[in-house]
C-alpha cells in the first residue's frame, strides 16, 4: 500500500525544462519581423520624410536615389552631403556632382535586363527645395535616366 | 527525515506562463501601434523624348505659351497661365508662405478652367522656384492628377527648369543663379 501511494506522486513531480533560449529567440525574431519587414517607413528619422500624396500607383523597383536633409544616396551609399537640405557653401555646381552622376551611372548600368527608357527611383525629403531636387534630377538624367518615380506616402 | 530532504531538492517546478504571455500579448498590440503604418506610392515623371538645343523665336514662344497650361509655384503663391486670358494669381493664404498655406483649392479650379479651354491637353508644366520645397511640388501634381478614381484634370503633369521669366518657359531656361535643373517637359 505504502509503494503503490508513493509510485503516482512520483509521476506528478516531473522536472518541467521550459526552453528559454528558444521563447527568447522566437520572440526577437518576431519583433524584428514586425520592426523591419512589415513597413520600411517604421523608423523615424529626422532628416528624412517622405511628403503626403493622394497618389495611388505602386512603386516599382529600380535604383534608389534618396535625398534626405543631410545627404544624398544612391542605393544607401552616401555620395553627396547636405547641410539642413541645401547645398554645402560652394558646392551645387555641375562640377561638384559629379560622384553623384558617376554613382548613378554605375547604379544604371547594374540594371538587369537594361532597359531602353531606365527608370531611376526617387525618395526625396518633403522640405528638399527644387534648387537641390532640380539639379540631383538633373544627374540623373546626365547618367543616362530617362524616367523618375518619386516616391511619396499615399492615402493607405 | 531523509525522505523530507529529498522532497526539498525535487520542488515542484510549476512555470507560471501566464505573466509571460500577458507581456507578450501586451507588447505586440503595443508595437503594432507604434509603427508607422503607412503605404508608399509614386508619381512617375517622364522625360521629354528630345530637348531644346536652341531658344525658338518669340512668335514660337508665344503661340507654345497660349496652347499650355503652366503652373508656376513661388515663394508667394501659384501662378497659372492657360486658365483663362492673362493669368491667374493664386496667394498664399499667409504672408508666410509654408507648404500647408498655398492654395490648392484655388489651383484646382484654376485647372479646371484651363481644362475645359484645352479640351485634349494631357500636360500641365510645372514650373517651380528654386526655394519651392518638394511637397509643394507634390502637391501640384496631386492637384493635376486628382484622387484615386478620379477622372485627373491634366494626367501629365511635367516638370520644367527653375523660375523663367515670363513668356520664356521652355526647356533649358531658368533662374541664372541656380544650378541647371532637369529639363522635363512634354
Amino acid at each position: 500500500m505504502r509503494s503503490a501511494r508513493r509510485r503516482p506522486r512520483r509521476r506528478v513531480e516531473m522536472n518541467f525544462l521550459l526552453s528559454f533560449t528558444s521563447m527568447t529567440d522566437m520572440f526577437t525574431n518576431v519583433l524584428l519581423f514586425l520592426l523591419f519587414f512589415v513597413n520600411p517607413a517604421t523608423v523615424e528619422d529626422v532628416n528624412f520624410a517622405l511628403p503626403q500624396s493622394t497618389a495611388s500607383a505602386v512603386p516599382s523597383a529600380g535604383p534608389r536615389l534618396r535625398i534626405a536633409k543631410d545627404e544624398i544616396a544612391v542605393d544607401s551609399a552616401p555620395v553627396m552631403r547636405l547641410a539642413q537640405g541645401q547645398w554645402r557653401a560652394g558646392e551645387g555646381s555641375a562640377d561638384d556632382r559629379g560622384p553623384l552622376v558617376e554613382a548613378l551611372g554605375r547604379a544604371r548600368e547594374k540594371i538587369s535586363p537594361p532597359q531602353d527608357a531606365p527608370t531611376v527611383v526617387v525618395e526625396c525629403d518633403e522640405g528638399i527645395p527644387w534648387v537641390v531636387l532640380g539639379a540631383v534630377l538633373q544627374s540623373a538624367q546626365d547618367a543616362g535616366f530617362a524616367q523618375y518615380r518619386l516616391i511619396v506616402l499615399g492615402e493607405g | 527525515m531523509p525522505r523530507v530532504s529529498r522532497r526539498r531538492t525535487q520542488p515542484d517546478f510549476d512555470l507560471d506562463l501566464v505573466p509571460i504571455l500577458s507581456l507578450i500579448v501586451h507588447l505586440l498590440p503595443m508595437l503594432l501601434l507604434i509603427v508607422r503604418f503607412v503605404t508608399l506610392a509614386e508619381h512617375p515623371v517622364s522625360q521629354p523624348p528630345a530637348k531644346a538645343t536652341e531658344a525658338p523665336s518669340r512668335e514660337k514662344v508665344e503661340a507654345q505659351e497660349s496652347e499650355r497650361v503652366i503652373v508656376r509655384a513661388t515663394g508667394q503663391g501659384f501662378s497659372v497661365s492657360g486658365a483663362e486670358a492673362g493669368e491667374v494669381s493664386l496667394p498664399c493664404r499667409s504672408t508666410d508662405c509654408a507648404p500647408e498655406t498655398y492654395d490648392f483649392d484655388g489651383l484646382q479650379a484654376a485647372l479646371r478652367a484651363a481644362r475645359t479651354l484645352h479640351p485634349t491637353l494631357q500636360d500641365v508644366l510645372v514650373v517651380p522656384d528654386p526655394q519651392v520645397p518638394y511637397a509643394v511640388i507634390i502637391g501640384v501634381f496631386d492637384v493635376a492628377r486628382g484622387k484615386k478614381g478620379e477622372t485627373p484634370i491634366f494626367a501629365n503633369p511635367v516638370l520644367v527648369v527653375g523660375a523663367p521669366e515670363r513668356g520664356s518657359v521652355r526647356s533649358g531656361e531658368g533662374d541664372p543663379a541656380a544650378p541647371t535643373p532637369p529639363s522635363v517637359g512634354p
